[in-house]
C-alpha cells in the first residue's frame, strides 16, 4: 500500500462525447468574460464581441486571412508564365525547313535579336496591365484591412508585399539563366543546319537527282535540334523571369505612382492628416477655470470650432491625397475613429455649421451604424477638464445627429432615432443640465459602470465536471446527499432511475493495474459490478445499470468518414484548419494546392472544385449516391475535426472479468463510475469505509472535509 | 438598488468596467426568479433594465418571481408593483427541505404554469421597436430562469418552472424554445459574512444543491429522451433530455482572483452579467453567432486560453 502511496495518481483524460446540444450549437467551455474583455479591450466594439464569442484567434492570423483571400502570392506571379505572347517562338524541325531553324537559332543566340525586340513590345503592356491589376487588388486589401483593422495594419501588410516582391528581384537574378557559352553553341548548331540546307539546295539546283540523307545523318541532327532546344527553353525561362521581375520591381517602385511604396505613403500622409485633426480637436477642448461660466465656455468653444470652415478643410484635405469622395470620406473617418479610440467623432462634425459640412454629415450618418457609437463612447469622460466641453458637444452632437441615426442594423430593419449613451455619472448631469430630455443613457444613474464577473460564469454543457471550485463543492455536496439518503432523511425528487449520462469529476486516478484490480474486487463482492452466465457458459461482467456515460465502454465503437455534397467540401477550402488537415494527410500534394483551388472559389462551381480535389486525391467520391467523403481513411490518423467524422456504434454488453479490469486501467469514464458508486455506496452506509481501497479511502475523506459535525 | 462596494473583491470587479453596448435584445425574454435569492437577484436584473430604459422596459420582457409567503418586491417601488407578477408557493417556506420545496411547487404548479403562459402569450403578440428581436416572438423564445439550488423553494420549485415552461411553449406552439438556468453555487450561504448556518443546515444545503445539479449535468449530457413527471398531475411528459436546458450558467462565489463575501455582492455580479448577456449588444453577437452554429452544426468555439474541455485543474 505504502508502494502505491508513493506512485503519483495521474491525470485522467475523459472521451468527449459529442453531444445532441451541442450538435446544436451550445458552448461547451467555460467563459472567462472579465479577461477576454481586457485583451479586448482596445479593438473596435465588432472584434471585441468577435472576440469575446470566438475566443483570440491572433489578429495576425486573421490579417493573413484576408491577405490570402486577396490571392496575392506566388500563384499569381506564375500566372504570367501561361501567357507566351511576349516569348519567342519555338523552332520545330517537322515544320520549319533547316534554313528557318538555323536563322531562328541564330537568332536567339545574338542577345539583341528580334526576340529580344518583340519581347520588349508586348512586355511593356502585359507589365503594365499586371501591375494595374496587382495594384488594384492590393487597394482591396490595404481597403479591408483598415477598415476591419486600421491604417497602421494596412501599412504594414503593404510593406510586407513590398519585402516579399523585393526578394523575389534580389534573389531571381537573370544572369544564371542565360551563360556566354550558350550562344556559341546555338551559333555553332546554326551553321550545322546552315550546312545542311545548302548541301541540298545546290544539288537541286544543278538538276541532279540529290542523295536524300541517310539514317544516321538524320538521328544525328535529331539529337542536336533537340540539345539546342533545351537552349531555347533557357532563353524563355530568362525571358519569364525578367518578366517577372519587371513587374516586382514596378511593384516595389519609390518614384512610380502605381506602387505599393505610393500606396503606403498615401497611408501614412492619412495617418498622419488624422493625428493632426485630432490634434486640433484636443486643443480646442480645454478645461474650465473657476472665474468663467459654463455659458462663456460653450460660446467659446462654439466660435473656434463652430466657424467650420477650418475643420472642414482638415477633414477634406486629409482625404484629397487620397482622392476620395465624401463617400469615401465617411467610410475613411469610421475607420479612423475605431484607430485606437481616436477622438474624430460624428459629434465633431456635429459641430460643423456650414452647408458643406451637413452634406458631409449627412452622408456619414446614411451610414452610421452601432458599433461606430460604441467607439465613440470610448472617450475617456472621467478626465475631468474633458468633461464639460465634452457633456456640450454631446448634447448638441445628439440633437444633430438623431435624425441620422439608425440603430438595429444587426438586426436588420428596424429603424429608430434614440441615442442611447453610456456615460460618467459626472457627464450626465452636466449634459442633462444642458439639453434636459435628450439623450437616454444606457447605465443607472449613480452607478459609474457595469462590472463584469472575472471568473465567476462557468457554462457547462459536457459530462465533464469543469476545473476549480465548483468540482470540489459538487464533489462534496454529492457526498453529503449520499449520507442523508443513507440516514434516510433526504428524498430525491428527480427521476433518476432514467438511463441517463452522469458527470465525470475526477481529476486524478492512480496509474496501478492493482487498484483496479481491488476495486473490481470490492465493487463485485458489494454487487455494484454484476457477473452474468452467458448461453455459451462464459462468465462476463457489467455494471448495473448501465448509464450513457460508460455505455460506449461496452460497446464497439466505430468511425465513419462523413458524406457530404460537393459545397460542404469546397466552403472548408476557407477554414484555415481545413488546410494543416489535408497537407498533413495527404501526400504527393503540389505546393500551391491550396491557392490554386482556393482562387477557384470564385469562379468555379462547388462540383467542380470537389471534383479538382477528387483529382488531386483528397476526396473521394461514392458511386452510387455521388457525394463525397475526406479520402484519408480514420486510422491514417485520428481525426482533427469531430466534423469531417461521425460516431455510430454497435453494442456489446458484458465484459469478461480481464478485459473488464483492462478498461477499468484504461478508460477514465468507468474507472470514475465505478468508484464513485463505491464511494456512494460508502456514504449510504453499505460498504464499509474499512473495506475500501487506499485511493477510495483518499477520496472519502477529501469530501467528508467540512461536513463532518 | 446600487450595493456599496467595499471590500477589495467588489472593487476589483468594479474595476473591470466597460464602456458599455448599446441595449439591444436578440429574443423576446421572460425573466423567472425562484425562491428567496432567485427572486432578489430576478429584482437586481430588473431594475438594472429599468435604470437603463429609465423606466421604460422592453415589451419583449416579462417578469415573474415564484417565493414562499413573502413577497421579495419593493413594495414602496411602483416598477416592481407594476413590472413584476409576483406568484406564492405557500404560506411557509420549505425549510431547506428540497422534498418540501417540490410539494409545494406541486400544489402550486397549475398556478405556475397559468401565470407562465399567461406571460409567454402575451410575450407571443408583444413588438417593441426599440429592442427588435432577430425572430418573431410567436416563434422563439427565451425563459430565464434564475434560481438558487441549495434552498428548499428554490431546488424543489426549479426544474417544476422548467417544466413548466417547456409545457407552455408546446402549447403556443413555439418553433424554437430555450431555457437559460442561472444559479449560484452552494457554498453562498455560509461563505456570506452575514449569516450564520448550523452544520446540520449546511450539509442539508449542499445535499439540495447536489441533487439540483446533478440532474441538470445528467439531462444536458444525456443524449436520448428521457420522462419528465409533471408536478401534481398524474402523468409525465416525454422530453430530449439535452434540449430541456439550453445554457447552464453557473455563478460562483469564488474565482482565482476574488472573492465575494456577501449574498448581495453575488446577486449585484449576477445581475449585471446576465444584463450585459441579454439586454446588449454583447450578448446579442453571441447569440447571433449561436444561431450561426444552428445552421452549420459547427459545434462550441474554442477557448482562447484552455484549448479543450480538461479536467487537470
Amino acid at each position: 500500500m505504502a508502494k502505491d502511496r508513493n506512485k503519483p495518481n495521474r491525470p485522467t483524460k475523459y472521451k468527449h462525447v459529442p453531444l445532441q446540444t451541442e450538435s446544436l450549437g451550445t458552448q461547451r467551455l467555460q467563459l472567462d468574460i472579465g479577461l477576454l474583455f481586457v485583451q479586448s479591450r482596445l479593438r473596435t466594439t465588432a472584434d471585441a464581441l468577435g472576440l469575446l464569442i470566438d475566443g483570440d484567434p491572433g489578429p495576425d492570423e486573421r490579417v493573413a486571412a484576408i491577405v490570402r483571400k486577396h490571392g496575392l502570392t506566388k500563384a499569381e506571379l506564375s500566372r504570367v508564365r501561361r501567357s507566351g505572347k511576349a516569348m519567342p517562338r519555338i523552332p520545330s524541325l517537322e515544320n520549319d525547313g533547316y534554313r528557318e531553324v538555323a536563322q531562328q537559332l541564330e537568332d536567339l543566340a545574338n542577345p539583341n535579336g528580334s526576340w529580344r525586340r518583340k519581347f520588349d513590345t508586348f512586355a511593356s503592356g502585359m507589365v503594365n496591365e499586371k501591375v494595374s491589376d496587382v495594384m488594384k487588388r492590393v487597394m482591396l486589401l490595404v481597403n479591408d484591412l483598415a477598415a476591419q483593422y486600421d491604417i497602421q495594419t494596412a501599412i504594414r501588410a503593404a510593406a510586407d508585399l513590398v519585402s516579399f516582391f523585393r526578394e523575389r528581384v534580389v534573389e531571381q537574378g537573370t544572369a544564371e539563366y542565360w551563360k556566354p557559352n550558350y550562344s556559341d553553341n546555338l551559333m555553332l548548331s546554326s551553321s550545322t543546319y546552315q550546312r545542311f540546307d545548302d548541301e541540298t539546295n545546290q544539288k537541286t539546283l544543278l538538276g541532279l537527282r540529290k542523295k536524300r540523307l541517310n539514317k544516321e545523318a538524320r538521328l544525328q541532327i535529331r539529337q542536336q535540334f533537340d540539345r539546342d532546344l533545351k537552349y531555347v527553353q533557357c532563353r524563355t525561362d530568362q525571358l519569364n523571369t525578367e518578366l517577372q521581375n519587371r513587374i516586382a520591381s514596378r511593384l516595389i517602385d519609390v518614384d512610380s505612382e502605381d506602387s505599393l511604396p505610393c500606396c503606403i505613403r498615401k497611408l501614412e500622409r492619412h495617418c498622419e492628416s488624422l493625428k493632426d485633426l485630432q490634434n486640433v480637436i484636443r486643443k480646442e477642448i480645454k478645461g474650465i477655470k473657476d472665474s468663467e461660466t459654463v455659458t462663456n465656455v460653450v460660446h467659446s468653444i462654439e466660435q473656434k470650432i463652430g466657424d467650420g470652415l477650418v475643420f472642414y478643410d482638415l477633414v477634406c484635405g486629409a482625404f484629397s491625397s487620397c482622392g476620395c469622395g465624401p463617400i469615401d470620406v465617411a467610410r475613411k473617418l469610421r475607420g479612423g475613429v475605431s484607430l485606437r479610440g481616436t477622438l474624430l467623432s460624428i459629434f465633431d462634425l456635429a459641430r460643423i455649421e456650414n452647408n458643406q459640412a451637413k452634406k458631409l454629415l449627412y452622408k456619414f450618418a446614411s451610414m452610421f451604424f452601432t458599433p461606430s457609437i460604441e467607439s465613440v463612447y470610448r472617450i475617456d469622460l472621467t478626465e475631468s477638464a474633458l468633461q464639460l466641453p465634452l457633456a456640450k458637444a454631446i448634447a448638441t452632437a445628439c440633437e444633430k445627429a438623431s435624425p441620422f441615426l439608425r440603430f438595429g442594423e444587426l438586426n436588420g430593419i428596424q429603424t429608430t432615432n434614440e441615442t442611447y449613451l453610456h456615460s460618467h455619472p459626472d457627464v450626465r448631469k452636466l449634459v442633462e443640465a444642458y439639453r434636459p430630455g435628450l439623450v437616454n443613457f444606457s447605465n443607472p444613474q449613480t452607478d459609474s459602470a457595469f462590472h463584469l464577473p472575472e471568473k465567476h460564469v462557468l457554462v457547462i454543457t459536457t459530462n465533464v465536471l469543469g476545473p476549480g471550485h465548483t468540482r470540489s463543492e459538487f464533489k462534496k455536496g454529492r457526498y453529503a446527499r449520499d449520507q442523508l439518503i443513507g440516514e434516510g432523511t433526504f428524498k430525491s425528487i428527480h427521476p433518476f432511475d432514467q438511463q441517463m449520462a452522469q458527470l465525470n469529476d475526477l481529476a486524478t486516478r492512480p496509474v496501478e493495474r492493482r487498484d483496479s484490480v481491488q476495486l473490481f474486487d470490492l465493487a463485485l463482492k458489494y454487487d455494484i459490478i454484476v457477473s452474468k452466465t452467458t448461453e455459451k457458459g462464459r462468465q462476463t461482467y457489467s455494471l448495473n445499470p448501465i448509464d450513457e456515460t460508460v455505455r460506449f465502454c461496452f460497446e464497439t465503437e466505430v468511425v465513419k468518414r462523413r458524406v457530404e455534397d460537393a459545397y460542404h467540401f469546397s466552403r472548408l477550402l476557407e477554414e484555415p484548419w481545413f488546410i494543416d488537415f489535408v497537407d498533413a494527410n495527404v501526400d504527393r500534394l503540389p505546393v500551391d494546392w491550396s491557392q490554386t483551388l482556393f482562387e477557384m472559389l470564385d469562379s468555379a462551381s462547388g462540383d467542380r472544385i470537389a471534383t479538382e480535389m477528387v483529382s488531386l486525391e483528397i476526396l473521394e467520391k461514392q458511386q452510387r449516391t455521388a457525394r463525397f467523403r475526406i479520402r484519408t481513411p480514420y486510422r491514417n490518423g485520428s481525426p482533427k475535426r469531430e466534423e469531417l467524422y461521425r460516431f455510430t456504434t454497435a453494442t456489446n454488453v458484458g465484459l469478461p472479468r480481464k478485459v473488464f479490469i483492462d478498461k477499468l486501467v484504461v478508460i477514465d469514464e468507468l474507472y470514475a463510475r465505478v468508484l464513485e458508486d463505491v464511494i456512494s455506496a460508502q456514504a449510504q452506509r453499505r460498504i464499509p469505509y474499512r473495506k475500501l481501497t487506499a485511493f477510495a479511502k483518499r477520496q472519502v475523506d477529501e469530501r467528508k472535509d467540512g461536513l463532518e459535525l | 438598488m446600487n450595493k456599496m462596494m467595499t471590500n477589495s473583491a467588489m472593487t476589483k470587479l468594479a474595476m473591470a468596467t466597460i464602456p458599455t453596448c448599446p441595449l439591444v435584445m436578440t429574443s423576446s425574454l421572460l425573466v423567472i426568479g425562484a425562491g428567496t435569492f432567485g427572486s432578489i437577484c430576478a429584482l437586481e436584473l430588473f431594475d438594472h433594465v429599468w435604470d437603463a430604459t429609465n423606466g421604460a422596459l422592453p415589451q419583449t420582457t416579462s417578469w415573474i418571481t415564484i417565493d414562499a409567503d413573502k413577497d421579495s418586491r419593493d413594495p414602496n417601488s411602483l416598477a416592481h408593483t407594476t413590472g413584476v407578477r409576483f406568484l406564492s408557493t405557500g404560506k411557509n417556506g420549505s425549510g431547506t427541505v428540497i422534498s418540501k420545496g417540490y410539494e409545494f411547487a406541486s400544489k402550486a404548479f397549475p398556478d405556475i404554469f397559468k401565470t407562465v403562459k399567461g406571460a409567454m402569450t402575451e410575450l407571443a403578440e408583444s413588438r417593441d421597436s426599440r429592442f427588435p428581436v432577430n425572430l418573431s416572438p410567436s416563434e422563439n423564445q427565451t425563459a430565464l430562469i434564475i434560481a438558487g439550488d441549495g434552498g428548499g423553494t428554490s431546488g424543489g420549485t426549479k426544474d417544476a418552472v422548467v417544466t413548466a415552461t417547456h409545457l407552455a411553449s408546446r402549447h403556443l406552439g413555439l418553433s424554437r424554445f430555450d431555457v437559460v438556468s442561472a444559479s449560484c453555487g452552494s457554498e453562498m450561504p455560509w461563505r456570506d459574512k452575514e449569516r450564520s448556518v448550523n452544520p446540520e443546515v449546511r450539509r442539508r444545503i449542499m445535499a439540495n444543491c447536489a441533487e439540483s445539479a446533478l440532474w441538470r449535468y445528467n439531462q444536458m449530457a444525456t443524449l436520448q429522451s428521457i420522462k419528465i413527471p409533471v408536478p401534481g398531475a398524474n402523468r409525465e411528459m416525454r422530453q430530449h433530455a439535452s434540449t430541456r436546458i439550453a445554457v447552464n450558467l453557473e455563478f460562483d462565489w469564488q474565482s482565482e482572483s476574488s472573492k465575494l463575501s456577501t449574498n448581495d455582492q453575488l446577486i449585484a455580479m449576477m445581475a449585471s452579467c446576465l444584463f450585459q448577456r441579454f439586454f446588449t449588444a454583447m450578448g446579442c453577437r453571441r447569440e447571433s453567432r449561436h444561431c450561426d452554429d444552428l445552421h452549420t452544426g459547427v459545434t462550441g468555439q474554442k477557448h482562447p486560453i484552455s484549448d479543450e474541455a480538461s479536467v487537470n485543474g
